[in-house]
């Protein structure tokens, strides 16, 4: 068995708790079918739920599990319908696969790009994460490649774009992979980013093919 | 003394670049380093004795590069060094402050299995910054002994010395298969994510102390409004230590005061007691090896070269000069050169030869022919422009910018051209900029000492032997035909005196002992200052010296070398005619 079965099964379980309802059958039935008795033991195993008789509660772990899920789900649905412009009834099963592969801080960029929507298109509540309280106002700039990114702001590298060979292994070599956390110092005349305590000088084209989130 | 030998008792010293391998070197290896061959390899690396009699008696000093798996020249050897078993084992220097990048080619080299011993240096620095790098713990996650040193004050050398007879292969916890395929982006992020997830484990942060007066000073030289003053302010303190002091006070006292007053008197007493005549000639006479050739190279060029050295090596440690390739980004792109570029253009105003041979580390083809055309045709190098300081520090100031006006025009219009005609792709400017230090005057004396001594052995020899030369041809007539034959092209074209044929001629043997020459014709009265800007001109940007034209062959093979050097010719003339010419009809007079 899976550990997608047991995501399931918590998000089934914190669907449920909006509507008010937690009993075990309501429970296993949001999850249509694909969870059973077994998995809820499972669950119980890793502390993610606790069981009262036939009601299902989530322990301290599994409201914080369940709830970045929910995000990261959520999240995944708004930015396949407002962004990408797709259909409510297609959306169900790729925001299932989509939020697997986001990573939290990656969340986060989604929200900050969206400008920290409260529901899902369904109109269910989205959790907010740490991008919301802060109120991130960058809304479009949560992305940008390093020769428009802020200055002075910790940024975390995205992803390189460049399809040159030459240049892609000089920032290799320079540790500039994707991950890494720098700050921007200035832009002319060449761009000057700091990485722990080196500081290295690009020029302009080279930093624009550098995409970094505003962490 | 006897040239290390380089095999299983050898440690190969490895890291990123600017962690101080250099100087750790010279701390072991003290007086010891020499430059060696490998077989098989063309480039020179340095090398020292460890003194001791332990399984490693030598050192062998390697570049710098941030990864193995990079695509550069020196990544190449280093492969070869470590796969072939060139060398029993790796000293591998890491900044404890930039730990990351050290440990990701860390992991890199625990895939060739070979015995290692850390030296954590600069870790005064680290702690400047509020980094604590426990050494221990990090011994322990790489499985080899690890001492914190720091290198510039000889700190635990001793210690490190113990260490490096328990050198032993890295754990193989950090051995990543795919790492060593760059090609795989994944793979290198996935490397420094590691180093990142070790350099956490063992560093503990605490706040720093304010911004020293090194950080702030860092940031001044390299924002513009800020950065561009202090250029220029670096740029005239060179030229008062080198051009006022150098050229001009210590030349003055070595000249006038110590072989003038001191030595050749005495030597010209005993000279008359010679019962050969042309003997005398050949020793004190207008080419005299002694009068001329020993008085000019050690007496002139010397002093003036040794400030100039001093001043390059300050550069150098103090970490200045990469800023000044950031403020000279915009134009250098102009002229086709950036980032790494600049470097060997920068190297070329010590020696073109050894300049022309590092620009095969540059990344583009474009890149290098750009780089051999301007240090070929246009940059005169350290022994050169020392001459030409001494000579300038004799005349009023207008002919020494002139001069300097004529040879930066001459390497813009050949960037500009080249960068415009020549096809290729230009290369990217991602450097790093070393934090700026204060450098120590041992280091500094060190590294002046050696290049001094190696001008000495390369060129005086050759300053010697065109005197002879020029003394020969002189008694034998044939200087007097050639300078009849040259007559149409030195007096029409150039505005020059029939004599100044022996110049150029002592200048195709060195350049500056061409320039050198010069200094008793003008103390003579037979040169006004436009002729020696246009003397000083041709000389610059014809054909350098036999050793640079040996290494362009090399570099850039025969046709294309051929090439360049003939062309050298006519653009040497075209530039002295525009200056001799263009001086006249301004009605500019020195």
């Amino acid at each position: 068995m899976s550990d997608r079965v047991v995501d399931e099964l918590m998000e089934a379980v914190w669907t449920c708790e909006e509507q008010g309802r937690s009993s075990v059958d309501e429970i296993l039935g949001a999850t249509h079918g694909s969870a059973t008795r077994e998995d809820i033991r499972r669950a119980q195993e890793q502390e993610l739920l606790r069981l009262e008789g036939e009601r299902i509660q989530l322990t301290q772990n599994g409201r914080e599990k369940a709830e970045n899920q929910m995000r990261r789900h959520r999240l995944a649905e708004r930015l396949l319908v407002d962004a990408l412009g797709l259909p409510l009834a297609q959306v169900e099963a790729l925001a299932c696969t989509a939020e697997h592969l986001v990573m939290p801080e990656v969340a986060d960029g989604i929200c900050t790009l969206l400008g920290h929507p409260r529901e899902c298109p369904h109109g269910r509540p989205i959790p907010p994460g740490e991008c919301c309280q802060e109120g991130r106002k960058e809304a479009g700039r949560a992305l940008s490649p390093l020769s428009e990114a802020p200055l002075e702001r910790e940024l975390r590298v995205a992803y390189l774009r460049t399809r040159d060979h030459d240049r892609l292994h000089l920032l290799l070599s320079l540790g500039l992979v994707p991950g890494t956390r720098l700050r921007l110092h200035q832009k002319h005349p060449a761009v000057v980013v700091e990485v722990g305590q080196a500081e290295f000088a690009l020029d302009r084209e080279v930093a624009s093919d550098i995409v970094a989130w505003l962490e | 003394m006897k040239q290390p030998e380089i095999g299983p008792k050898t440690l190969l010293l490895l890291g990123n670049l600017k962690v101080g391998k250099t100087t750790l070197l010279f701390a072991l290896a003290g007086s010891s380093t020499r430059p060696v061959r490998l077989p098989g390899i063309e480039r020179e690396l340095e090398a020292g004795s460890l003194g001791s009699t332990g399984r490693f008696e030598n050192l062998l000093d390697a570049p710098g590069c941030g990864l193995l798996s990079e695509h550069s020249a020196d990544a190449n050897l280093l492969r070869r060094l470590l796969s072939e078993r060139r060398v029993g084992g790796v000293l591998l220097v890491l900044d404890g402050k930039n730990l990351r990048r050290g440990l990701a080619l860390c992991q890199q080299l625990a895939e060739f299995e070979i015995p290692v011993a850390v030296a954590l240096n600069l870790s005064d620095e680290a702690a400047q910054r509020g980094i604590e790098v426990d050494a221990a713990a990090l011994s322990q996650l790489l499985d080899v002994p690890v001492v914190p040193t720091v290198a510039v004050e000889r700190q635990n050398l001793a210690a490190l010395r113990r260490a490096l007879e328990q050198a032993r292969p890295l754990s193989r916890s950090l051995r990543v298969g795919e790492c060593q395929e760059p090609g795989e982006l994944e793979a290198t992020s996935g490397c420094f994510a590691k180093a990142e997830e070790l350099a956490a484990r063992v560093t503990r942060m605490r706040p720093a102390a304010a911004d020293g007066i090194g950080r702030r000073l860092s940031r001044l030289t390299r924002r513009p409004l800020t950065g561009i003053p202090i250029a220029l302010l670096v740029l005239a303190s060179l030229y008062l230590f080198v051009g006022w002091f150098g050229a001009g006070v210590l030349v003055d006292w070595i000249e006038h005061g110590l072989f003038e007053g001191l030595l050749l008197p005495p030597l010209l007493r005993l000279s008359e007691a010679l019962p050969w005549p042309w003997l005398r000639e050949m020793l004190f006479g207008p080419f005299g090896v002694i009068s001329v050739g020993l008085v000019l190279s050690v007496g002139i060029v010397l002093p003036a070269l040794l400030t100039f050295y001093l001043a390059m090596a300050y550069l150098e440690d103090s970490g200045y000069l990469p800023r000044l390739a950031l403020l000279l980004d915009r134009l250098m792109r102009r002229i086709g050169l950036t980032g790494k570029g600049v470097l060997p253009l920068i190297m070329g105003f010590s020696c073109v030869t050894a300049a022309l041979l590092a620009t095969r580390a540059l990344d583009t083809r474009k890149q290098r022919l750009v780089a051999v055309l301007l240090l070929v045709l246009g940059v005169p190098c350290a022994p050169l422009i020392s001459v030409a300081a001494v000579v300038f520090s004799r005349l009023a100031p207008g002919e020494a910018l002139l001069y300097l006006g004529v040879i930066l025009a001459n390497i813009l219009v050949i960037g500009l051209v080249a960068n415009h005609v020549l096809p290729g792709k230009r290369g990217d400017l991602a450097i790093e900029l070393p934090p700026l230090r204060w450098p120590r005057l041992a280091n500094l004396l060190v590294k002046t000492g050696w290049r001094t001594w190696w001008f000495l052995r390369e060129a005086l020899p050759f300053f010697l032997m065109g005197c002879l030369a020029l003394f020969a041809l002189e008694r034998l007539g044939a200087l007097a035909a050639l300078e009849s034959t040259l007559r149409p092209v030195l007096q029409k074209l150039l505005g020059l005196p029939a004599d100044s044929a022996a110049l150029f001629l002592m200048s195709m043997v060195r350049r500056e002992a061409g320039g050198a020459l010069l200094l008793p014709q003008l103390e003579a009265g037979l040169y006004d200052g436009v002729q020696v800007v246009v003397v000083l001109v041709v000389m610059t940007l014809m054909i350098p010296c036999v050793n640079a034209a040996l290494a362009c062959y090399r570099v850039q093979g025969f046709w294309r070398a051929t090439g360049m050097l003939l062309f050298t010719i006519p653009w040497a003339l075209l530039w002295g005619m525009l200056v001799n010419v263009g001086c006249h009809v301004l009605g500019w007079q020195f």
